[in-house]
């Protein structure tokens, strides 16, 4: 749990939009919907991404009690990703390519069959890959809708945005100088003469 | 203006508030007094990213606490910062009570990079057992969000000294002095 390690990273934000202590029906169907499942495919990437219980990377945050934590909103994504290193899939889209020559008896493949068979092969590879898996911990204080998200790359965190905004129906802004400045009482103006 | 371009614009306002954290934390002895904490003790440390822009050019200079004659104490990187390089990140120890903390803050965005919060000793459950997760939990969550507490307040108090005239009459001259000695 990245909460509790003996070294932190965290991009912080503010949570934009009407938040209460109990959930609405709709935000609870997307949390059941946007969970991570074992079982369901990677998508064209051979990615698989949803959120998971932060004391246990298997099931759903609504599965046991660690969602809901007196004020705080508690729950990790998880990403697995399937990859086919470049040189792996050279070696069996040879292989592939030879055995479909053979077969056909011609001594060519046309651009499109070549399409088609780096497809097919590399699709297959990923299905037989091991997924790597990545878990990224938050916990979301309800009363000052602020947020603090446990990893600070930037492609990770631009994945949370979308499946946060997606299960909550509500907007991320990223903590920054200016946005603290403005939740002090300066106004837009004010702040920019400063430049 | 869009926000994103607003916080592109005022960008400089992240490396302004380290450089004042800083100056501040050496006048003040590093104490400082934070509303509803009471005194925080501060210290920005030797671990510095400074970067020159100059028009389209960037350069980058790492400053950390080690005695290679590469890395140097923080009396450089003051002399870079005085010849017009931007503090990017800088490495900061927090005290409060017998609470120590240690993080690099940077100033695009105030994220928190490499926290070390203080040292606790192990929670037991009600019924007694080691290793209270729960309890470890609440615990980490009050001593991170104590730090954010801390950086948000000064933030605030550096907010108005920037707004306000005395940063144009009185705060820039003090800091330079600083920078240059």
């Amino acid at each position: 749990m990245a909460i509790i390690s003996s070294s932190i990273n965290m991009s912080r934000y503010q949570t934009d939009g009407d938040v209460s202590a109990k959930f609405s029906q709709e935000i609870l169907d997307n949390l059941r919907r946007y969970s991570f499942l074992e079982s369901a495919p990677e998508d064209e990437n051979g990615e698989k991404i949803g959120w998971v219980s932060l004391d246990n990377m298997f099931i759903s945050p609504l599965d046991d009690d660690s969602f809901d934590r007196n004020g705080y909103i508690t729950m990790s994504m998880r990403i697995d990703k399937k990859t086919v290193s470049s040189r792996t899939l050279k070696v069996f889209l040879i292989k592939e390519e030879q055995r479909q020559l053979e077969q056909s008896g011609s001594d060519k493949l046309s651009k499109t069959q070549k399409k088609d068979i780096k497809d097919a092969v590399r699709m297959k590879l990923l299905q037989q890959a091991l997924p790597t898996i990545a878990i990224y911990d938050f916990f979301w204080n309800l009363k000052g809708q602020s947020l603090y998200f446990f990893s600070l790359s930037e492609g990770v965190n631009n994945r949370f945005y979308e499946l946060f905004s997606k299960t909550f129906k509500m907007g991320l802004i990223k903590t920054s100088p200016f946005g603290l400045a403005v939740s002090n009482g300066y106004e837009e103006k004010q702040i920019l003469a400063l430049a | 203006m869009g926000l994103l371009e607003n916080i592109a614009l005022t960008g400089f306002l992240g490396s302004d508030f380290l450089k004042w954290l800083w100056f501040m934390s050496e006048r003040n002895d590093g104490i400082f007094n934070i509303k509803d904490i009471g005194h925080a003790q501060l210290a920005v440390n030797g671990r510095f990213r400074l970067e020159k822009v100059d028009g389209s050019f960037k350069e980058s200079f790492t400053y950390s606490g080690c005695q290679s004659e590469n890395c140097t104490s923080p009396a450089e990187a003051r002399l870079s910062l005085f010849k017009g390089k931007a503090i990017k990140e800088a490495g900061i120890t927090l005290i409060i009570e017998d609470n120590e903390w240690s993080f690099t803050l940077d100033s695009k965005c105030l994220d928190i990079k490499s926290m070390k919060p203080p040292k606790t000793e192990k929670i037991k459950d009600a019924e007694n057992n080691e290793d209270d997760s729960e309890g470890r939990f609440y615990e980490r969550v009050f001593l991170i969000e104590r730090a954010v507490v801390v950086i948000d307040s000064l933030f605030a108090s550096f907010m108005a000294e920037r707004i306000g005239d005395i940063w144009n009459d009185k705060i820039i001259s003090e800091i330079n002095t600083w920078l240059e000695n």
